[in-house]
């Protein structure tokens, strides 16, 4: 009996080692065709870039958690609507931004803007969390795209391959953007106390 | 240096304002949550042989050499109907139709021409055979020559 269950679960154990290896691709057709298993690892694979979407939209974790199922839930009934197998992380990046988008509208969430007059205060401060929270204010102050773009590098250390394939730009125009929202954000913090950024 | 140490310092003040902590996704939470998306998701494993057939036609779609060989298919069907609709000389004679509806009118020197000129003298043979066939056997003297002579008046 025992013999039995562990062949099982070795059974299953490969099973998900080798859908884990499989390319997006492959993954995609299969979940069209109704595989739950390959939808499943393309949902493990991008959790976390659709986390740092929504969390870069709603500015609050366990919301970004929830935004990002939400997209899962909408992509699997959507899944037949994608045309190009090789977009689906693009395509998933749209859902999650959408689906972010209209939580934040719900429940009144988005990164929180203090007013400008505490901002020399909050700078002033050296404590940890008063830092975090001028890094945040600075964040708080770049477009939508380029908060998107440092929450995708930051929050997972997502390469510059993998950040391309979610938001369907080149690695370059990636590592451009990337620069110039760190420079706007040094600038920021820079006017706010922070000589050494 | 500066400017490196500078860009290392910025990239750890971000990891930190950004809760940097990877997220793990939970399948079976998830599954629990959204329970109609699941299950739509596997009834297209069910429906997944309609999904080949559209598969195919797609990939109809997609090639043009295979759009080719199917616009060469439903040419090749069109023209074999159509030519099966257009009546060939063969099927006139065999296949007069009548122009009359009573065995006497069939017999009429009118009727006869209308029979002669649609399918020649093996019609009016034909028609003249249908005309008497209600009032039973034609008398073996009597050949088609001579009746259209006796209508004819000749």
């Amino acid at each position: 009996m025992e013999a039995g269950s562990a062949k099982i679960l070795s059974g299953a154990l490969e099973k998900e080692k080798s859908v884990a290896q499989k390319p997006d691709t492959v993954l995609v057709k299969a979940a069209i065709n109704g595989d739950a298993d390959s939808f499943t690892e393309l949902c493990r694979r991008y959790y976390p870039a659709m986390v740092a979407i929504a969390h870069s939209i709603l500015g609050d974790r366990h919301l970004a958690e929830d935004a990002a199922q939400q997209a899962f839930a909408k992509a699997a009934v959507k899944l037949q609507q994608l045309k190009k197998e090789n977009r689906f992380a693009g395509w998933l990046a749209v859902i999650c931004r959408n689906a972010a988008k209209d939580m934040a509208r719900n429940v009144g969430a988005g990164l929180r803007v203090c007013p400008t007059e505490d901002l020399s205060m909050v700078a002033a401060k050296s404590r940890d969390d008063d830092t975090t929270e001028t890094v945040r204010e600075a964040m708080s102050k770049l477009s939508a795209s380029a908060r998107e773009l440092i929450f995708l590098r930051y929050y997972d250390g997502m390469s510059y391959e993998q950040i391309s394939a979610v938001l369907g730009i080149s690695e370059q125009a990636i590592n451009g953007r990337l620069r110039r929202a760190k420079k706007k954000m040094a600038d920021y913090l820079r006017r706010n106390g922070f000589g050494k950024v | 240096m500066d400017k490196e140490k500078n860009e290392k310092h910025l990239d750890e003040l971000i990891s930190r304002a950004i809760n940097t902590e990877k997220p793990q996704f939970d399948a079976e939470k998830w599954k629990q949550k959204y329970p109609d998306e699941f299950q739509m998701l596997l009834w297209r494993a069910a429906k997944g042989d309609s999904a080949r057939q559209s598969n195919i036609l797609k990939v109809i779609l997609k090639s043009p050499l295979a759009k080719l060989a199917a616009a060469a298919l439903i040419i090749i069907a069109i023209s074999f109907f159509t030519a099966r609709q257009v009546p060939t000389e063969k099927a006139d004679t065999n296949t007069v139709p009548k122009v009359t509806k009573y065995p006497v009118e069939m017999v009429t020197a009118i009727s006869l021409e209308r029979a002669f000129r649609r399918g020649g003298i093996e019609a009016v043979e034909k028609q003249c055979n249908e005309a008497f066939k209600p009032i039973g056997p034609r008398p073996k003297r009597a050949s088609v020559e001579q009746i259209l002579a006796e209508f004819n008046g000749t």
